[in-house]
Parts: C-alpha cells; sequence; structure tokens
C-alpha cells in the first residue's frame, strides 16, 4: 500500500462508506493526515440528504430519528437528569442542545451524528442572558466554524 | 525498419501500435485499444508512437492485463451503438470482476500504478473501488494487517483518535 501515491489513496478513500473510512482514519499517522487534510469525511458527517429529525420542543422522551443510530436522548451529553432539557436550535446538521435547572442554563453545540459537542460557557439563574433566545448559526461551505447568537430578554428596567 | 513495423496496419486499416513493457516484451494492439490510456492517446495526436512506446515502469505480466483489458473494452469505447464489436455488458462486469478478483495485493497494487500513470480512468477506477471492497467493514487493526501497515501511534493517540470517531466503532 506504501507504494501508492497520495492521489490513488485519495481515490481509495473516497470510496469507502463513512464507518470504515472514519476507522482508517486510526489505522496510521499518514491515513490519518490524509483523510483530515483533504476532508474526507466532511461529506459523510455533513450529508445532503436528511435521515431523522429532532423535535424542537421541550422534551424529555425525545423520539429516535428513523432509519440511524443517532441517539435521540442525547444521552452523550454529560447532563444530569432533572433540568429541563430541550432542543434550543438547529443549523445544517449541528444542533443547539440546551439544558436549563435551577443554576441557571447550559447550551451544547452538538453533531449527534459524531456525539461530539462543545459546552459554551454557563450562564446563572439571574444573568440577563439566561433569558434570551440562543441561535446557532453554521454554514459549513463557508467555514467548519459555527457561532451562537444570544439575543437578550427584556428585563424590568426595559419596561 | 522498426518504424514501418510499428506502423503496421491491419485489415481494417485501424493503425496499430506497439507498447513495449519494461521487460521488452511487446504488444501490438489498434489505436481504438491503445487509446483508452489517456497518455497513449496523447502520444498518438502527437505523431510520438511511431517507433513503439516504451513503458519503462509497466512490468509485461501487468501490461498483458491491461492490454487485455483494453481489449475488451475498446468496442463500448470506440463503437457507439455497434452492438457486434461491442461486448455486452454482462460480459464486460463478468470479465472485470475476474480480473481482479483473484489477484495478491502487491500485483492489484502494481496493475492500479499502471492503470494510473497510464491514465485509463476506467482501470483506475475498478482497482481503487477492489481495494476499498477490501477495507470495507474492516476494523483498523484488520487493514493494518490486510495491506501490512506499520501502526505508528503511541496507544494514547490511538485512543484519542478513535474516540473522535467512536460513532464509526459500535455495533
Amino acid at each position: 500500500m506504501d507504494c501508492l501515491p497520495n492521489d490513488v489513496l485519495i481515490k481509495v478513500l473516497r470510496c469507502l462508506p463513512a464507518r470504515s473510512l472514519a476507522a482508517s482514519r486510526c489505522v496510521s499517522k499518514e491515513w490519518c493526515t490524509i483523510i483530515d487534510t483533504h476532508w474526507l469525511l466532511l461529506p459523510h458527517v455533513l450529508p445532503h440528504s436528511v435521515h431523522g429529525s429532532f423535535p424542537t420542543t421541550s422534551t424529555t422522551t425525545p423520539s429516535y430519528p428513523i432509519g440511524c443510530r443517532i441517539d435521540g436522548f442525547f444521552g452523550f451529553l454529560p447532563i444530569d437528569t432533572g433540568g429541563m432539557r430541550m432542543v434550543a436550535g438547529h443549523c445544517n446538521g449541528l444542533i443547539l442542545y440546551s439544558n436549563d435547572d435551577w443554576d441557571g442554563r447550559n447550551l451544547f453545540v452538538c453533531n449527534p451524528a459524531m456525539r461530539r459537542w462543545v459546552q459554551l460557557p454557563p450562564f446563572r439563574k439571574y444573568d440577563r442572558l439566561c433569558v434570551s433566545d440562543a441561535y446557532l448559526v453554521f454554514n459549513p461551505v463557508e467555514s467548519l466554524h459555527n457561532e451562537v447568537l444570544l439575543i437578550p430578554g427584556p428585563t424590568q428596567s426595559d419596561h | 525498419m522498426a518504424a514501418a513495423a510499428a506502423e503496421a496496419t491491419i485489415d481494417g486499416g485501424g493503425k496499430m501500435i506497439i507498447l513495449i513493457s519494461a521487460d521488452g516484451k511487446r504488444f501490438e494492439v489498434t489505436e481504438a485499444v491503445a487509446s483508452q490510456s489517456q497518455l497513449i492517446s496523447n502520444m498518438i495526436e502527437d505523431d510520438c508512437t511511431e517507433n513503439g512506446v516504451r513503458l519503462p515502469n509497466v512490468d509485461g505480466d501487468i501490461l498483458t492485463m491491461v492490454v487485455d483489458y483494453c481489449n475488451m473494452h475498446a468496442g463500448d469505447a470506440a463503437a457507439d451503438g455497434d452492438t457486434t464489436k461491442a461486448s455486452s455488458t454482462e460480459e464486460l462486469k463478468k470479465f472485470d470482476a475476474e480480473l481482479v478478483q483473484a489477484l495478491e495485493n502487491p500485483v492489484l497494487f502494481k496493475l492500479i500504478l499502471a492503470a494510473n500513470f497510464l491514465n485509463i480512468k476506467s482501470l483506475l477506477d475498478m482497482t481503487c473501488q477492489r481495494v476499498a471492497d477490501m477495507m470495507s467493514g474492516k476494523t483498523p487493526e484488520q487493514m493494518r494487517e490486510t495491506f501490512s501497515i506499520e501502526n505508528d501511534f503511541t496507544p494514547e493517540e490511538e485512543a484519542a483518535i478513535r474516540q473522535e470517531n467512536a460513532w464509526a466503532f459500535d455495533d
């Protein structure tokens, strides 16, 4: 396999289904670098077709997406039960997940297909941003970074 | 003299091209067969095939396979709609499958390199797909074993990379 030039190896890797391509990342440093630098996994983790859907209402028993292995309960997030959990927003395959408990509000940007997530800095209960509307903005064609916009809600002084 | 031999024509009027492998084996093929290789097609356009086409990085046994493939596929590339000349789709599929199925890895890789060098897209696609089929569904360990690849990750690095794509390792 060493004898194959990179462009041919890339051609082979492009023929692989998503799982085997992800497994190939673990084969060697060289393969991992090739797969990452050419974004070979990107079309698989950001598919152009819809495989499932999540309810965007407050929910403790979200429905399972049909026909795929995505965890509809977001069990991969480090959240204790008891808070109010909900899908706060979504954009191009990423989901903004919110968990409100007595202490305040926690927001997570997650890719449920890959079970990867980042947590935003938490808001305290009396923080003005705690009662804000949160929106996720993500356009993988422009950039692989995403932004979360918080629009503060009205406070007593605004009235 | 060599030029005269290389420019021999057959009854159909098609010009013949001589391909010469790294180990000196000579293959006489029609222009239609040879020009499935984009490399040779360009050489034909540039009139550089009179003395035969030397292929210093393709061995005779590999070139035999390439020529067989091109002979088999010449019909579908050249004779559009001419069903008497073109091999049937089923025949071609069977031929293609048999060509790559039984190959040992080193030979398969040599065939890929030849298809890449000669720029024969359909053969390159097919052989790359064959390698992908061999990888499909395998664990990283099985892939390393199949293709004799050394694992140069430390156990910690490998665990971290696996974690990044944990979704790929569930049943």
